[in-house]
This record gives structure tokens, sequence and C-alpha cells, in this order.
């Protein structure tokens, strides 16, 4: 089993003071936050260091890029910078904006049935999911209040009830496909549906991150469900159970998996 | 007809959330909320149970007879099954 390295074991010192000093972090700033496999502990030697900087005021300096958000303004400025042969990437949220999302998942608006996808936009459904994750180099405070609301906010419903009708979708069509004898098909869209399934019940215990499937094994490992062992989880992920001489019966199995955890998957 | 050695199975088509503690269970068409003990006897349907097996962990749940816990069980899944959401067939 991997383990997970601390992020605060992983060399964050003078990140902070090495930003400032290459004009990274504006005099407004509220929060610089290490995100992503770094704060996660999950990093390799080659990956990049995250940052996200949220202020008052728009980034005036540099940038290589932006991500398209659907909140005012309509884009998060990134700025590139290379560290001891590390890239590092720091996106610039305005607390204002990061207003605007929080106000998207909004119980009243989750029960208004607005469809998630409709909602949040990848760039913000990432900022909310690193939230929770994050390893802040300042402003901890701002985080902790952050970290609070998105606690009582409908993030975990929507995301749970997203990933649940992926997973229905895919079930129904792993059961279409069966009935009609395309086992090769069936067997794929039950492994999709099983993925979905996992996700919601990880998302249900507050492991967000399923819009990045390759983390989904380290994030069963910290949630632990008690609902599936990891060694049962990890033989359908990597579909070991799939006898290819009756292929049907790993799909059927796979099908039941998913029904029982969505019952356990509470939105 | 359910009797006590029927064997109902969850259909697979049927969708479920649980929301603020309640379970509902969808068809394409219709939700509904189960209660507590609905969602007690839902629970226990793992297509290998007969109605009387249901009915015995109900009756040690609630404290209620067994004779009791049978009927009132296999009247709920005759009801879920007239909303196409469990197969009592078997």
């Amino acid at each position: 089993m991997v383990q997970r390295r601390s992020a605060r074991q992983a060399d964050l010192t003078g990140c902070l003071a090495e930003l400032q000093r290459r004009g990274l972090v504006p005099d407004d700033w509220i929060a610089v936050l290490c995100v992503g496999s770094v704060a996660l502990g999950w990093d390799n030697p080659g990956s990049d260091y995250d940052f996200v900087v949220v202020s008052t005021s728009e980034w005036a300096g540099d940038r290589a890029g932006s991500v398209p958000v659907q909140v005012r303004p309509r884009s998060v400025p990134i700025a590139v910078t290379t560290v001891d042969n590390r890239r590092w990437e720091i996106k610039f949220w305005l607390d204002t904006q990061v207003d605007q999302v929080f106000a998207k998942v909004s119980h009243a608006r989750f029960e208004s049935g607005r469809a998630p996808s409709r909602e949040l936009v990848d760039a913000e459904e990432l900022f909310l999911e690193r939230l929770t994750t994050c390893v802040p180099l300042c402003g901890a405070d701002w985080v902790e209040r952050r970290q609070t609301a998105l606690a009582r906010s409908a993030f975990r419903a929507f995301t749970v009830t997203r990933s649940l009708a992926q997973a229905d979708a895919s079930v129904e069509d792993a059961l279409g496909q069966l009935a009609e004898g395309d086992v090769i098909s069936a067997v794929l869209a039950a492994r999709i549906a099983f993925g979905h399934a996992i996700d919601a019940l990880l998302e249900s215990r507050g492991r967000y991150g399923s819009r990045s499937a390759k983390w989904r094994a380290r994030r069963f490992q910290e949630a632990n469900p008690p609902h599936l062992s990891f060694e049962r989880y990890w033989a359908f992920e990597t579909m070991a159970g799939l006898d290819p001489a009756a292929p049907e019966r790993w799909v059927e199995q796979v099908v039941e998996v998913c029904k029982n955890l969505s019952l356990e998957a509470e939105l | 007809m359910v009797g006590p050695d029927t064997v109902p199975r969850r259909r697979l088509g049927a969708r479920v959330r649980k929301y603020r503690g309640k379970l509902f269970v969808a068809t394409a068409d219709r939700a509904l909320e189960l209660d507590e003990c609905a969602e007690f006897v839902f629970r226990q349907v793992d297509g290998s149970r007969t109605v009387r097996q249901i009915g015995e962990q109900v009756a040690v749940t609630y404290g209620i007879s067994l004779d009791r816990a049978v009927r009132d069980s296999a009247g709920l899944l005759v009801e879920l099954a007239g909303h196409q959401i469990m197969d009592i067939d078997g």
C-alpha cells in the first residue's frame, strides 16, 4: 500500500519568500495556498508545484495564460516560473470570484434541482476541491473560514449527485448492452459505472477530485470507506476478476456493487 | 404472489439516493421516500435472503413478532414490486 507523505514533510519552506522575490504575490494578498499533489504529499520528482493566490484586486503582472470561469471577471490569470528545475504554476483568484463560486453551491440552488454540470466549470470545481486539501503558506484564517463554509455548502451534494447520475447511466448502458448480447461494450460500460460509483462514495466522504481519475486509488486509501475493502475495490478497478470466458458474470457483479454503493453515498 | 420463501431482488434499473438521512428510490417516472423501517427492509434485500429471513431481521431490530414482521415485510416488497423497484418472482 502506498503511504501518504504529509505535505508538511515536503519542502515548502521558502516557497512564499520565493514567490514574493519573483514578484508573484500582490500587495493586497489575502491568502497563498499550495495545492494539488504537492499539498497532498502525492508528488514525485517530476511534479509541478501548484499555487493559488487570492487577492482583492486583479493580477496586473505577467501572465502565461488564463483559465475560463463563469463568474466575473470571466478568467483566472496564470503565471508560470521555474524554480530549481521545477515548474511552478500560480493561479490568481479574486476573493470576489471565490464569493461567486460559493454562491453556486448553496443548498437553495441544489434543492432547486439545478444540474451540477451547469453550475460549476472545471476550474471552479477544482478550486473548491483543492481548498479542502491545500496547505496555506499565508492567510490560514481565510482558508479555515472558507473550508468551514464549503463543508456547510451543497458542494458535496452536487458532486455526489453528478457521480451517481453518471454511474446510473453507465449501469443502464451495461444492462442494455448485455441484453442485446453486446458483451464487450457492457464490460466497458460497467467499468465506467464502477469508477463513477466509487467517485460518489468518496465524494460523500469529502474526498473530492473525481475529474482526475488517476488519483482515485489514493483517494480511496485515504477515505478508507467501510463498505468496500481496498483489495476488493482494486480488483474491480483493475478488472482482475474478469473471466474472458464469462465476462457477463463480471458485468453483473459490478452492476450489483455499483447499486449497493449508491446506497452508501449520501448526498 | 409473495410467500415466506420468496427471494426478492432489487431491480438494477432503480435509482437510489440518500439525502438528509432519508432514502429515496426512483424508477423512470416516480420517486418514493422510504421511512426508516422500509429502508431497513430494502437494505436487507440482497438477492439471497428470503422474505422470512428478512422478517426475522425486522423482528429482532424492531421488537415485533415474527409473523407481523414477515407480513409487513412482504407487504412492503409487494408495494415496491408494484413500482418496478423490486422483483418478487423468484
